[in-house]
């Protein structure tokens, strides 16, 4: 009987818990909708408010003369009203200097700096973000600082925060501390090449100076892969110098250095290339393609040719498409590799002259007033036909643009002899 | 008889109490776990490098696989919306699986394409293809146009055409907000171990405002039984899936919405077809490859991404969804039984699989049979009146709580549903849902079993209005 009362008043209990959970979810969310419809509503309203009154305060040069309209408590919704509608001023605008000097001028990066000392994470962390898009120069030294946190999210906010400021203080800072960066702290390749690219241009000549100092490869090839990406000329003599180099990776990122910064170049810089079509990593020559098709290299034509019979899929395709960027100077290579025996390569190469539309140009040179490029053009159609790659012909007879055309496809489809 | 019954009555009572418990349990450490999750993550998201992604060429490349059968109402609106994704570099795949309505004609005509022939490499083995569909004036986007072999062949025929290193598939009736993608992928590109795969949340669609592909305002459906959907979407997601993916032990990712890495899939022969939820069953076989060969791996659920979907209102054609969803859970654990208990799998062999075969497949007997069985000891006078309502009493109330932290948890985090009618109506659901729906849903799963025991697994095809989509693109 005990027992039984007590099993009976513990399910009550249970119950009971249970209710009263049930009503405090209720009131919780019920609680908060309240709270937070209420500090959105007027936030809302002072966004408004503040976006009006800054915008023509900002036109009008009249912001200092008004200051104290716009400084606030930190825990005020107008504090944070106006530094939503700073940010949004600095996306709408094209010049954000003053805007950004406003962040100082009205508290934010005191507020944000002293957040920098909370023991919580997710506070610290938010800081460091708030300072680095609020690209607060005067809080770089503060951040450097962040860098030799042991935590791996305080790190790579930091980084990104610098990256956002620009301060090439910070980007030594960080390349200092690279290599632990990466290894110790685990920071993906991605998130730092994407933040150290965030320093833009101006960052050049420290990148340039550091790959001089350092013997780690992977470092080598995230600072190649971010001048990739910065398009800067002075980059091309340090990308030719990688270009032995005994990692696979590293001769790679310099050619997509070299693809970016190479053009207009003399022939004699685009000759380097040639070597890296014939690397034994596909990976390479894959790169070593693409930085030929985009340099334009007439001479390296030839060999471009023979990569469209690559063992390796990726450089076949890449070969094809690195060939149509030379128009009529790659009709002989073409021609060559579709009479060759190698299907599988003969196939990349017709769909890369589908995808690129390059097919349309043979299709009008059926029409050419030279007879080596009519005879080439059709030559090559043919033998697209006979691989199966022949649906744009089928689908310019739908279309019957040109007579002459039309009977040169009917030809090459064996529907017609005529021509 | 009455005295063989007898024991055999009390003996499942005891049962179910003990099953009961442990479920709940279950239940709760899932939620609290959730609760503790989903609010830090909500807190790192102000500082995540979301925005630095979407325009960082370091971004990798991503495909995104469309399969469409018969999806003429709504392929416009999912392919617009998918090109329109904020993210750097993607494609889109779109893979007509055999339709019989309109669908290709509807593609070729809005965006111009042209047949084109295209080297198809068949890795994974598919249905054949009837042509492939391209204008290079939209250079990422492909169609291809294939015979029908259901949604997995046309997924894999996808894979195969991909020439990106990570794809994400998505349901022909699903839209994706702008950001999901680069959400999703933040993920995958933060963690320093390989993220192979990766899932959203998936929301119900029913009752939003559609523009150009673009969510313009969120209602709740019109449909009691959409509404119940909503409820329940939000629990599954926003408790479920986060609280195993804190334990690392995701083993469902909605197919509707999920990337993964392709190098990956294609090395575990990608989606299954004779499997009728051919999404789970890729994620088990991806859990068990990268342990067989002990490979660092993560599968990964994140709360932010969403992706809206539509769910069926009417009881037949979610009979059809829900008996589909058991019984494809049924065949991934079957056919991947040597898991089980078996240690080499770590966490996954030793709880979630034995948590899923006897809780999540097994759970509907027990519950069909509670109800048959508890009664029926009441009527024997084996259970007394005041214990029958306070078990009763306790499963409803406890039913009531996870559907009404489910909301909580909306609540604290996206509040989706800004109008106060809205949060209204999603309590008054969480709470109407324990009687009536959840016990036609294990019926329904109840059916799915007895298909599997009786060699019926046919996959069942759910027909959907494309209501929001059709008159938003017209309208």
């Amino acid at each position: 009987m005990y027992i039984q009362d007590t099993f009976r008043l513990t399910l009550l209990i249970i119950i009971l818990s249970v209710v009263g959970l049930i009503f405090t979810t209720l009131m919780a969310t019920s609680l908060r909708r309240i709270v937070q419809s209420k500090k959105y509503k007027k936030l809302d309203r002072q966004r408004r408010f503040y976006r009006d009154k800054l915008r023509s305060a900002l036109d009008k040069g009249k912001v200092s003369q008004n200051m104290n309209e716009f400084i606030s408590s930190p825990r005020s919704i107008k504090f944070q009203a106006i530094e939503d509608v700073l940010f949004d001023l600095i996306e709408e605008r094209k010049s954000t200097g003053d805007i950004k000097k406003l962040f100082k001028r009205f508290g934010y990066i005191t507020h944000y700096e002293k957040k920098l000392e909370s023991r919580d994470i997710i506070t610290r962390a938010s800081a460091i973000d708030k300072l680095g898009r609020m690209s607060s120069e005067s809080s770089a030294d503060k951040l450097i600082n962040m860098l030799k946190s042991e935590n791996p999210e305080i790190i790579s906010v930091t980084v990104r925060a610098l990256g956002n400021i620009g301060y090439l203080k910070g980007l030594r800072s960080i390349l200092e501390i690279l290599p632990s960066i990466y290894e110790k702290w685990l920071i993906t390749r991605r998130t730092l090449g994407t933040s150290i690219l965030k320093f833009g241009q101006p960052a050049v000549p420290m990148l340039l100076d550091y790959l001089k100092k350092t013997t780690n490869t992977k470092i080598i090839a995230i600072i190649l892969d971010v001048l990739s990406h910065l398009y800067d000329k002075n980059s091309l003599p340090f990308a030719l110098c990688y270009l032995e180099h005994e990692d696979a990776e590293v001769r790679a990122k310099a050619l997509k250095v070299i693809e970016t910064t190479a053009n207009g170049t003399e022939d004699s810089t685009k000759a380097k290339i040639i070597p890296l079509l014939d690397d034994p990593v596909w990976f390479v020559r894959l790169q070593a393609v693409k930085a030929i098709g985009s340099v334009r290299y007439k001479k390296a034509v030839d060999t471009l040719g023979a990569l469209l019979f690559d063992e390796n899929w990726q450089v076949r395709n890449a070969a094809a498409t690195s060939l149509t960027k030379f128009e009529a100077n790659s009709i002989d290579i073409f021609l060559r590799a579709l009479k060759q025996k190698d299907v599988y390569a003969k196939q990349s190469i017709c769909e890369e002259l589908e995808k690129t539309n390059f097919i349309s140009r043979l299709i009008e040179n059926l029409n050419s007033d030279s007879k080596e490029i009519y005879e080439k053009s059709k030559e090559i159609l043919k033998i697209m036909h006979s691989l199966n790659f022949s649906t744009p012909l089928f689908e310019y007879l739908k279309r019957v643009e040109n007579g002459k055309i039309k009977d040169e496809i009917n030809f090459i489809l064996g529907k017609d002899t005529k021509a | 008889m009455r005295a063989l019954l007898i024991p055999f009555i009390l003996g499942f009572n005891y049962f179910v109490g003990f099953y009961f418990g442990v479920v709940n349990l279950v239940y709760s450490m899932l939620l609290t776990i959730s609760l503790f999750v989903i609010l830090r993550h909500i807190r790192r998201i102000k500082y995540s490098p979301i925005r630095d992604f979407t325009y960082s060429p370091q971004t990798s490349p991503i495909s995104i696989l469309i399969a469409a059968y018969n999806e003429e109402d709504v392929i416009m609106q999912t392919v617009t919306a998918a090109l329109s994704m904020n993210y750097p570099f993607f494609d889109v795949i779109v893979i007509n699986d055999g339709s019989t309505d309109r669908t290709l004609k509807i593609l070729i005509d809005a965006f111009k394409l042209n047949k084109i022939d295209v080297v198809y490499r068949n890795i994974i083995k598919t249905k054949p293809i009837r042509g492939f569909y391209y204008n290079p004036e939209f250079p990422n986007l492909l169609v291809i146009d294939k015979e029908r072999g259901g949604k997995a062949d046309a997924l894999n025929s996808g894979i195969n055409a991909s020439r990106n290193p990570y794809f994400c598939s998505v349901d022909a009736d699903s839209l994706l907000e702008r950001d999901a993608l680069i959400r999703l992928m933040s993920a995958v590109l933060e963690s320093t171990t390989p993220v192979v795969a990766c899932g959203g949340v998936v929301r119900t669609l029913n009752g939003l405002k559609i523009k150009d592909g673009v969510v313009k305002e969120i209602n709740l459906p019109k449909s009691n039984l959409a509404i119940l959907q909503v409820v329940e979407y939000l629990r599954a997601f926003l408790f479920g899936r986060v609280g195993w993916d804190a334990l690392n032990a995701v083993l469902i990712i909605s197919g509707a919405f999920s990337l993964f890495n392709k190098a990956a899939v294609v090395a575990v022969g990608g989606y299954k077809i004779n499997n009728v939820s051919e999404d789970m069953e890729l994620i088990v076989k991806l859990h068990k490859f990268h342990r067989n060969h002990r490979r660092p791996y993560k599968i990964k659920f994140i709360s932010d991404p969403i992706c809206w979907t539509e769910v069926p209102e009417g009881l037949k054609m979610l009979g059809r969804q829900r008996r589909r969803w058991h019984l494809g859970l049924i065949q991934s654990i079957v056919q991947h039984k040597e898991i089980m208990f078996n240690a080499k799998y770590g966490f996954l062999g030793m709880v979630v699989f034995p948590y899923y075969f006897f809780f999540e497949i097994l759970g509907p007997i027990i519950e069909i049979s509670g109800y048959i069985i508890i009664p029926l000891s009441y009527f024997l006078g084996l259970l007394s009146f005041e214990y029958f309502l306070l078990f009763l009493s306790l499963a409803i109330f406890y039913g009531i709580f996870l559907s009404i932290a489910g909301i909580f948890l909306e609540e604290l985090t996206f509040r989706r549903y800004p109008r106060w009618s809205d949060l209204f109506k999603l309590l008054t659901y969480g709470v109407i849902e324990n009687f009536g729906y959840r016990q036609i849903n294990s019926f329904w799963r109840f059916q799915a079993i007895m298909r599997y025991v009786l060699f019926r697994r046919k996959w069942e095809y759910v027909k959907k209005k494309g209501v929001n989509m059709k008159t938003a693109s017209h309208g």
